[in-house]
């Protein structure tokens, strides 16, 4: 493997390791609307705040003063009220560990499962080249459908995930405060993020624009959380992140954490909570993020839980070639429904299976680090795969495919050569 | 209570000497690296003296009003998040090349167009032209009284208290509003941007007004309808040669100085 | 020359005399109207005038104009804007100069808008070509000249003092005194002056001085500027600053010297610890001979120096101070 050299940055004066960047997408004015993580340079569990990805499905919003700031919580409860940052700060706290993957992560995996052939295989690398984002170099008309191979080479699909630890009151809380009626079904988190969908994020998505995506004009990000999961103890509205105050582009003052569930359930910047009586047709879970195998799909359904994942961050196959000598194989693994339990290793591309190393830890919902001893013997083309299994049992992959291509959770192999 | 502030988006004042230049034939500034363009510092220091009214009276929506271009919306936006209200653009092909006369002429009718202002503030001079006419072509053009290099200013009901720098000392003016009152540096350093107004800055409004919105025709505004023709603009140059004193010690080179100027019948 | 193009000069009075700075803009006057063959034509307004006639003759003025009376004894300008604006209307001068003070810089533009024209402010020079006149003032912080001319066939301009020398008093120089009943209405006066402070200060000691030593940055504090004042009293001069040692607090602001404060025009200027930004320069640039003295051997005051040494403001003071009294003795 040809051996990346260490590299250096000052520090508070002094000369040490450079640190994890972020490959950062900026708007006209020069702010991050979007950045994806370095995920092979992360060395522990919690990512760093500086380099944990950024994504705003509509746009980015204004920033509101905390002392400008307040919320609502009115529907279906007994007293509707409003709250401002002080107030939910004041009750009694949670922090929570929990891994935060994007829906559509991985998602150009599934074509590269079916054709490795044909197809290049998505990188893990970032660049340090700070580049602006696809929605501001073009202006996105409505009435052209944009190129599908242009797509998919231009907007990179890795990297839209990060561990973090979240700050905040359990959602359960601040409902039994305001006293939900029986009859409650849902809750509809929303921001004050707004915007008008761009179809081409569906079309990407889906690596195909034959079809036409509902255009429900202006919106608000919203999402209807079923019941059992806002009232889960682990479900929080946080404003601290990393132990600091939640920055803007991460939804400041307050964001909705969902252990276990796709990042696009993580509504920021909250400013309404409506408790309903029926299932909200939030269009980020009515017409994007929706299972399906087609567009016309009747059985169509929201996407929630993530499935059962591991990745192998080193070796990888960018380069892929070793020296006969003992190596240690690394990943990270990860559940939506609960904590990883056992990590297995392949070296021969899944004919035979052995259990990895997983370290221990007590987060439930944060990514897991294991490791395989590989004491490499004969020189010759190698297949590494690795695949996890959770606390209930379900092993990975779990997830169909689905012609949005999320929540993408396959077995992905290294082809390691050993000289 | 309604104050109104003239501001200008000017070239970077501190720009070193070494990177500014003239050109000659089109008689603008250029510059070898790109021009960053701020507000004027005396038309800081105009907002920080509204701000200090609005401290100590109360009620107080202060606007401010730009004759620029469209770029010069940031140099607005720095002003809104120092803490006014609104802002108010006059931008127009037909304002350009302006001299202080179709400047004060712009900016008063923009002024009569918003109505109802008690209070127009400005710096005393910009730091481009380091001319000081506007404000008082303002008050002339509205016929308003008006003070001059103001380093403080107290509003009681309808009278402005103004303390006003003179050559030997201070004086300090009373007259009642609506006036102008132009603002010197006296005043004092004025605050930064603080994170709230910035944030909030974001909401407020900022009105684009032309020619046609004010009533003006071209011939009356800009190059057009300019009483001053600019002929030359240049660098004078400096052909000075500094002659470096010799000496190890500051005694040494102090003797060396003492006795150059004595040499030349200086001392 | 027929249809001679009239200068009237608008004179500051202090202490019942013509200002230095209206001395210097009558100078500047009589030399343009010599070569026109043109009137000068001297306004002064103020109280107690009986000896400002004959000065104004005596300096250059062909006629001259008081209005007198206690109203006037400070400037405000709906006080001698009337008067002043019925002197030009019956003169009809082609050029109306005023030194540019607190009161010239404020009055100057509101005549110049009175006539519907605009004005040149803080000229340097004045320049004459037939009839038309040309005004060359610094701009840019003083980092440029601009020269231009106006439509109109009345200019208004406003003199940088220390730019221009007043004529060699000719006191065998006549013509006529004229009073002039005011014709304010002081009524009309919208503004009032309810204090003046004067204070007891440098400032006409600093523009006068032969010999100025003035601190900038480099002084790094208040000592700095105890250690110029001992050089400026050894060699009879007078202390002045630039605008960061002022704003700073380690002098009064009266000593700021530069583009918004004093211009001097000095035998010798010194320059210690000032880096020279063009807008100081513009204050002493008109000195016959600058002496920097700077740390930094890239101080952009070097560039408009004479003399300069590299050194510790501090200690080059203390050993000029020293190296003098010792000739002294």
């Amino acid at each position: 493997m040809v051996k990346k050299e260490i590299e250096g940055e000052w520090i508070h004066g002094w000369p040490d390791r450079k640190r994890p960047r972020p490959e950062v997408f900026k708007d006209a004015e020069g702010r991050v609307v979007s950045a994806r993580t370095p995920i092979l340079e992360l060395e522990g569990l919690i990512t760093p705040t500086d380099a944990t990805h950024i994504v705003a499905q509509l746009q980015m919003p204004e920033p509101i003063h905390p002392e400008d700031y307040s919320f609502s919580i009115f529907g279906e409860v007994d007293s509707p009220r409003n709250f401002n940052l002080n107030e939910v700060r004041n009750l009694p706290g949670r922090t929570v560990r929990a891994v935060c993957e994007c829906a559509g992560n991985d998602q150009d995996f599934f074509e590269y499962l079916e054709n490795s052939d044909n197809i290049s295989k998505p990188s893990f690398e970032v660049s340090e080249d700070e580049r602006t984002h696809w929605k501001h170099q073009v202006n996105t008309n409505r009435n052209a459908k944009p190129d599908a191979d242009a797509l998919f080479e231009a907007i990179p699909s890795t990297c839209h995930i990060s561990g973090g630890e979240w700050t905040g009151v359990p959602l359960a809380e601040l409902l039994n405060l305001v006293g939900i009626k029986s009859n409650s079904v849902a809750i509809r988190v929303e921001g004050w993020d707004e915007g008008r969908p761009d179809p081409t994020t569906v079309y990407r998505s889906a690596n195909r624009t034959d079809f036409e995506v509902f255009d429900p004009g202006i919106i608000n990000y919203d999402k209807g959380l079923p019941l059992a999961k806002a009232l889960h103890r682990d479900t929080l509205i946080a404003w601290a992140h990393n132990g600091e105050y939640l920055r803007h582009v991460f939804g400041a003052p307050l964001r909705l954490i969902v252990p276990g569930w796709a990042g696009n359930w993580w509504v920021k910047w909250i400013h309404k909570i409506e408790v309903m009586d029926h299932m909200p047709d939030c269009y980020h879970q009515t017409h994007y993020f929706v299972s399906g195998l087609s567009p016309d799909d009747p059985k169509k359904e929201m996407m929630t839980a993530l499935g059962v994942k591991s990745v192998i961050l080193e070796p990888r196959d960018e380069p892929p070639l070793l020296k006969r000598e003992s190596y240690v194989i690394r990943g990270l693994a990860w559940s939506g429904e609960g904590a990883i339990t056992r990590v297995e290793v392949s070296l021969d591309g899944g004919n035979t299976w052995s259990d990895a190393h997983v370290e221990c830890s007590t987060d439930r919902w944060l990514w897991k680090r294991w490791s395989y001893l590989w004491k490499i013997e004969k020189s010759g083309n190698y297949q590494i795969m690795a695949r996890a299994t959770d606390e209930k049992g379900r092993m990975q992959p779990q997830t169909e495919w689905n012609f949005q291509h999320k929540h993408f959770d396959g077995i992905v192999p290294e082809d390691i050569t050993v000289i | 209570m309604h104050i109104v502030v003239c501001i200008k988006a000017i070239p970077d004042p501190d720009i070193p000497i070494t990177l500014f230049r003239v050109d000659e034939n089109l008689k603008t500034v250029v510059s070898a690296v790109d021009l960053r363009y701020v507000m004027s510092p005396f038309d800081e220091q105009a907002i920080e003296g509204a701000l200090r009214v609005r401290e100590m009276f109360g009620e107080v929506r202060i606007s401010l009003l730009c004759m620029g271009p469209e770029s010069a919306r940031a140099i607005v936006k720095k002003g809104l998040s120092l803490g006014a209200d609104e802002a108010i653009l006059l931008s127009d092909n037909a304002f350009e090349e302006a001299d202080s006369y179709t400047t004060a002429l712009t900016l008063a009718t923009a002024i009569k167009k918003i109505g109802n202002v008690d209070l127009i503030l400005g710096g005393r001079q910009a730091a481009d032209t380091d001319a000081g006419v506007v404000c008082c072509g303002i008050s002339e053009l509205l016929c308003l009284p008006a003070v001059t290099f103001a380093k403080s200013l107290v509003v009681e009901e309808n009278l402005a208290r103004v303390e006003r720098v003179l050559q030997n000392g201070v004086e300090t003016i009373e007259m009642l509003l609506p006036a102008v009152v132009s603002i010197t540096h006296e005043l004092g350093p004025p605050r930064s941007p603080s994170l709230r107004e910035t944030m909030r800055s974001a909401n407020k409004p900022i009105t684009i007004w032309t020619a046609a919105d004010l009533d003006l025709k071209p011939s009356q505004v800009g190059r057009e309808g300019a009483r001053r023709v600019l002929k030359n603009l240049y660098v004078p140059e400096s052909k000075m040669v500094c002659e470096l004193m010799e000496g190890n010690t500051p005694e040494e080179t102090a003797s060396s100085l003492i006795r150059r100027l004595r040499e030349d019948k200086l001392i | 020359m027929k249809d001679a193009v009239n200068i009237l000069v608008l004179v500051e009075c202090d202490q019942g005399l013509p200002s230095s700075v209206s001395l210097e803009v009558l100078g500047l006057a009589r030399r343009l109207c010599d070569k026109l063959e043109s009137n000068v034509v001297a306004l002064a307004l103020g109280n107690g005038l009986e000896k400002v006639g004959e000065s104004l003759l005596t300096y250059g003025a062909d006629q001259v104009y008081m209005v007198d009376a206690p109203i006037f004894t400070s400037y405000q300008a709906d006080a001698w804007l009337p008067d002043v604006l019925n002197i030009i209307e019956s003169n009809m001068p082609g050029v109306i100069l005023l030194g540019h003070t607190t009161t010239g810089a404020d009055l100057a533009p509101r005549i110049a808008f009175r006539l519907s024209t605009s004005v040149a402010m803080s000229c340097i020079d004045i320049r004459q070509q037939e009839n038309k006149f040309t005004f060359t003032r610094p701009c840019y912080g003083g980092k440029a000249h601009e020269v231009s001319t106006f439509h109109s066939t009345q200019a208004v301009a406003t003199i940088q003092p220390k730019t221009q020398d007043p004529i060699s008093p000719n006191p065998k120089r006549k013509g006529p005194i004229i009073c002039v009943k005011s014709v304010l209405d002081p009524k009309k006066v919208r503004t009032k002056i309810v204090k003046q402070v004067v204070e007891e200060n440098n400032v006409d000691a600093l523009v006068n001085a032969e010999i100025v030593v003035a601190g900038g940055g480099g002084m790094k504090g208040p000592e700095g500027f105890r250690l110029a004042h001992e050089l400026a009293s050894t060699l009879g001069g007078a202390v002045g600053a630039s605008r960061v040692a002022c704003d700073l607090g380690w002098c009064p602001a009266s000593y700021q010297i530069g583009l918004s404060g004093q211009k001097v025009a000095p035998r010798i200027y010194f320059a210690i610890g000032i880096s020279g930004t063009m807008q100081h320069i513009a204050g002493c640039s008109n000195s016959k001979v600058i002496i920097a003295i700077n740390t930094d051997p890239d101080a952009p005051m070097f560039k408009v120096a004479k003399f300069g040494i590299i050194g510790d403001c501090h200690q080059v003071l203390t050993a000029l101070t020293k190296a003098i009294k010792n000739i002294k003795s």
